[in-house]
């Protein structure tokens, strides 16, 4: 299984694509090269592994020699003996090839000033949030997702009713009309996300969208170097029911905006179909950070494109129950003294 | 010899009576022989009680120009309304300082159970109606468990404070309330009320603490015109009309904003007061 890294031209070490000059960029002697003298001439190379084969495979660091052991989805990580990029092009080329990828936008040092900013003044966080050191561990990692294309075909109907009042001194009138109304049409929909990585939650990536697609270009291995990835162990199939209901829900938005006029509208029934589905393969820039409290994960993601910062954060009951003692005094305290001051005790 | 000692036993006998009656006496005195301020017709205080509650009265009545009485009965003995009982009871008994009759009396029927308060003179601008509100609250808990002289203390009690407001010029009325002592069980309730209060900003901080949603929609991905339609129909089905009778109704209102409401009894003179049953 081939194990790729790119060498500096300068001084051998293993570059890494930086976010902020966009290019790639030696961590040792700082030189700077453009990504293309480093990207693939051919489209696929190296020897493929069919998915779901092996849960691990052993590695071959070639900076420092090591037998890596990385999980069977890892397509781009970091040797552990000696921290050089290593990419496992296998992952990625022929058919496990992903079509686009969005290269990281925002670095480190901007994760984790999202983090420190999203974490500041929070009374209820535990402190093990917050250490400085930990914040550090924060990994960049490119997360599979399927793209969907697609023309929804939608057609409902609906009840509705408008009324009109008068009166004429001993009674009030009250004049109710009902309609029907039936709404056929399309709607296109592009680049609809569905993340295929199992040990990503699903919520965790729908709440870091929106991925600006403007900013994707035709994948290249090079600018997995530096940060990790893995390839999709979920299939565009087991994603699409859920892609499906969002599409259906913005189709039947789209066509209750077209029925106007109305005091109460009511659908009741319709139907969806979708055409023309087109599928990519592509690799979105996530940021993540896992803290452990108190025997469990939480994880915390950032839209390494957007800056987007997601996460639930834990609360400390004893600080929530000391904080809302100190409310309930400090209330008490207020209405207390303004019984007494107006009199009313 | 039989004589002489039916003669020494009944100077004795008289000199016991005279023994009893003298306090009773003495108090009449310092009344200039009006009627006593603590009256039980009904046979429900003690003799040791009596003449503490007296004492007590004597002492504000004296303090405030302004006689302070407690009088309980056992029926109203043909009145039909226990105002003017009372009325009558503090007008054709003597009671009240100087022409204007300043005084305060508290009529309490045990057998009734009914209870009323009438002012006259000072009495009236002392004991407003919303100060009447606030010192029955003070005695009728003790009405109701048959506690008299627990009732008449507490009565007089607060008399002893109206009288002493009201004679710095500021009678206890809406808005200028008698203040409590550090009410303990008031505070904790207040703490209690802020604990489940301060649920609120903290809830708006717990739920801060959690921004992982799923999405509802793609609505972000939509491209082009949406919808381009290829049916649009609306149809009126058709039209209902109801109606429903306007009705007619009087208002009426009234405002309230402190004061002593007055009435005149049969001697002529005029009372406030207020009452209720226990």
């Amino acid at each position: 299984m081939n194990a790729r890294r790119y060498k500096c031209p300068s001084c051998g070490a293993g570059l890494e694509f930086d976010s902020t000059l966009q290019e790639m960029k030696c961590p040792y002697c700082q030189s700077v090269f453009p990504v293309e003298d480093f990207m693939d001439d051919t489209p696929s190379e190296g020897t493929q592994q069919a998915p779901g084969t092996d849960q691990f495979g052993m590695y071959h660091c070639e900076t420092c020699g090591a037998e890596i052991i990385a999980e069977e989805s890892t397509a781009a990580t970091n040797c552990p003996y000696c921290s050089n990029p290593v990419i496992l092009t296998g992952k990625v080329s022929g058919d496990l090839m992903p079509d686009y990828i969005i290269p990281f936008k925002l670095d480190k040092e901007a994760a984790k000033a999202a983090l420190r900013k999203h974490l500041k003044g929070r009374k209820l966080l535990p402190k093990v949030f917050t250490s400085e050191h930990h914040l550090d561990e924060v990994k960049g990692v490119y997360v599979p997702f399927w793209l969907f294309d697609t023309t929804a075909e939608a057609s409902a109907s609906y009840a509705m009713t408008r009324t009109r009042t008068w009166s004429d001194g001993s009674y009030q009138y009250t004049e109710t009309s009902s309609y029907e109304a039936l709404r056929s049409g399309r709607i296109n929909f592009e680049n609809v996300p569905a993340d295929g990585a199992r040990k990503m939650a699903d919520d965790l990536m729908e709440s870091l969208e929106t991925f600006d697609f403007q900013s994707a270009v035709p994948f290249d291995p090079v600018y997995l170097s530096g940060y990790f990835a893995d390839k999709y162990d979920v299939s565009a199939e087991e994603s699409y029911d859920r892609i499906a209901k969002r599409i259906d829900t913005s189709a039947f938005d789209a066509l209750l905006d077209t029925v106007q006029g109305y005091e109460t509208v009511r659908k009741t029934g319709g139907d969806v179909s979708l055409h023309n589905t087109n599928i990519k393969y592509a690799m979105y820039p996530v940021w993540v950070l896992n803290t452990t409290w108190r025997g469990q994960n939480y994880r915390f993601a950032m839209n390494g494109q957007t800056g987007k910062f997601v996460g639930d954060l834990p609360i400390d009951n004893l600080a929530y129950w000391k904080w809302r003692l100190l409310y309930g005094l400090g209330f008490a305290g207020v209405l207390y003294g303004a019984m007494w001051a107006l009199g009313i005790l | 010899m039989k004589r002489k000692f039916s003669v020494t036993l009944l100077s004795l006998i008289l000199l016991l009576a005279a023994a009893f009656l003298l306090p009773k006496a003495a108090f009449a005195e310092s009344r200039s022989g009006k009627m006593p301020l603590i009256v039980d017709n009904a046979g429900v205080l003690s003799s040791s009680e009596i003449s503490a509650l007296t004492e007590k009265a004597q002492e504000i009545s004296r303090t405030y120009a302004c006689d302070t009485a407690v009088v309980f009965v056992r029926g109203l003995g043909g009145y039909s309304s226990i105002i003017s009982f009372t009325d009558d009871f503090f007008d054709y008994n003597g009671y009240g300082y100087n022409g204007t009759k300043d005084g305060v009396m508290l009529l309490v029927d045990v057998k009734g159970r009914e209870y009323w308060i009438s002012t006259s003179g000072f009495g009236i601008d002392a004991f407003t109606d919303a100060g009447q509100l606030y010192l029955k609250d003070q005695f009728v808990s003790y009405l109701s468990d048959g506690d008299w002289s627990g009732a008449a203390d507490s009565f007089l009690s607060g008399c002893d404070r109206f009288l002493r407001q009201a004679r710095s010029g500021q009678p206890y009325d809406v808005g200028n309330m008698p203040r409590n002592n550090f009410n303990l069980a008031l505070f904790l309730g207040d703490a209690g009320l802020g604990i489940l209060l301060g649920g609120l900003p903290l809830h708006k901080a717990r739920k801060e603490m959690k921004n992982v949603k799923e999405q509802r929609d793609a609505e972000a991905y939509i491209y082009g015109k949406a919808p381009v339609l290829t049916r649009c129909d609306d149809r009126l089905l058709g039209r209902n009309v109801t109606r429903v009778p306007i009705p007619r109704d009087t208002g009426s209102g009234s405002g309230g904003g402190g004061g002593s409401t007055i009435h005149v009894g049969s001697s002529g003179n005029t009372h406030g007061g207020s009452g209720g049953r226990f």
